[in-house]
């Protein structure tokens, strides 16, 4: 359990180095990423258990286990960070479905952000007070779905309306 | 504010490292930490200990995720809306993770609710950190507030940002509330530990906490009930009634 340990902490250390390169690459990028914090869990767990056993003296080795615990914990770290990072990603496409015209604008040093534009995933209506004539309307182009003017600023809300 | 901290360099591609992720990771990790040190002090078997903290975390996000994917089906009516974007809802890791983590423990043999009375504080700060990350990415934000201690978000990667108006800083109440009850339920004389009474009184403190710091949050679009209650709302009322109902049986119980 010890060597599977130290074998799924390395494999997720890979991914994650493998999901951050491969980001921009729809569908790989993203089973990589977040198979990396899973490997490292399933690490984590398994240098837990082989820990558990060498302790009560099951037949396991120690420092075989404290090795696997070690490594799938340190796998752990990148791991979710690369996983996470979708929660800057959600940040990213959060604000460019509120503000379609932003990823046009900047569609973002990643290239991952390019592509989450470029797919037209349709923004949602925008609730009030935001979607105001002008603002969160839908445009006339066909099929396109409502967009901010990016020369348009929002009105100011007043407050406790 | 901060959805990106700083930017990593692999082999010459860049790639972001989001505010949010690091302080969530942050989060996770003290919190098994501490965790883990409350078995240790306990003589509980620590490698045990560490294997149900990892089904319970990944149990908990998977849950998180989970209720992310319906919350947002249930808010646009598509299923793919959810699946296609990443996002956390943490009501959602509550019974997964705590599921998992009773499951783990009791194969183990381990002492699962002196552990988990005794990590009260731990939760708490951990989820304190958590929040921060939402403060950082600009998730999770506050209604629009002109008042002294108003946040106006900046950067156009925040969602909080669009529109870019002073706001209620409802991560941080959030947070500020959690620290509170760390520190509270640190300080708090241990008394009956292991009959989980602490950590449904934690739960309790939460879901009054979560209630409340819903009624500043201006991410509205993420879904209203009845005119009037938020998902999360919901959620701690029923947090708030099964924690009650489970205090007064043990008091029953006792008396």
């Amino acid at each position: 359990m010890g060597i599977g340990a130290i074998v799924l902490g390395v494999l997720a250390l890979v991914c994650a180095l493998a999901g951050a390169l491969l980001a921009w690459v729809p569908f790989l990028g993203t089973m990589l990423s977040f198979l990396a914090p899973v490997l490292a869990l399933a690490g984590t767990i398994l240098g837990g258990v082989a820990l558990s056993r060498a302790k009560a003296g099951g037949g396991e080795s120690e420092s075989l286990a404290i090795g696997g615990l070690v490594t799938s914990l340190v796998a752990l770290l990148p791991a979710m960070l690369v996983a996470l990072t979708c929660g800057a990603c959600n940040v990213c496409t959060t604000a460019m479905y509120l503000d379609p015209e932003l990823g046009a604008v900047d569609s973002g040093p990643y290239s991952a952000d390019a592509g989450v534009l470029r797919n037209g995933t349709p923004p949602p209506r925008l609730p009030q007070p935001y979607a105001q004539p002008g603002i969160g309307t839908p445009t006339s182009a066909p099929g396109m779905q409502p967009q901010i003017a990016p020369s348009q600023t929002p009105p100011p809300s007043v407050p406790g309306t | 504010m901060l959805p990106i901290v700083t930017e990593v360099d692999l082999f010459g591609v860049r790639r972001p490292i989001g505010g949010y992720g690091l302080a969530v990771a942050i989060g996770v990790f003290l919190t098994c930490a501490l965790i883990a040190r409350v078995a240790h002090r306990q003589r509980a078997d620590v490698g045990a200990t560490i294997a149900t903290l990892g089904y319970s975390a990944g149990a908990g996000f998977a849950g998180s995720w989970l209720m992310f994917v319906i919350v947002e089906w249930a808010r646009t009516g598509d299923p793919m809306t959810g699946l296609r974007n990443g996002g956390l809802v943490f009501y959602g890791a509550v019974p997964t993770a705590a599921i998992a983590s009773y499951l783990s423990a009791r194969s183990f043999a381990l002492p699962y609710l002196r552990i988990l009375d005794l990590s009260v504080p731990a939760i708490a700060a951990g989820h304190a950190i958590g929040r921060v990350g939402c403060l950082l990415g600009g998730c999770c934000f506050g209604s629009e507030w002109h008042g002294p201690w108003a946040i106006t978000y900046t950067d156009p990667m925040a969602p909080a940002s669009h529109p870019s108006v002073p706001r209620h800083p409802t991560p941080l109440y959030e947070s500020f509330g959690l620290m509170a009850l760390a520190f509270a339920f640190a300080l708090m004389p241990v008394k009956h530990v292991g009959s989980g009474q602490r950590v449904l009184l934690y739960a309790a403190s939460y879901a009054i906490l979560r209630f409340l710091v819903e009624t500043t949050r201006g991410d509205r679009i993420r879904g209203v009930f009845f005119d009037a209650l938020s998902t999360s709302q919901i959620s701690s009322i029923a947090l708030f009634a099964f924690a009650v109902v489970m205090i007064a049986r043990h008091r029953a119980k006792t008396a």
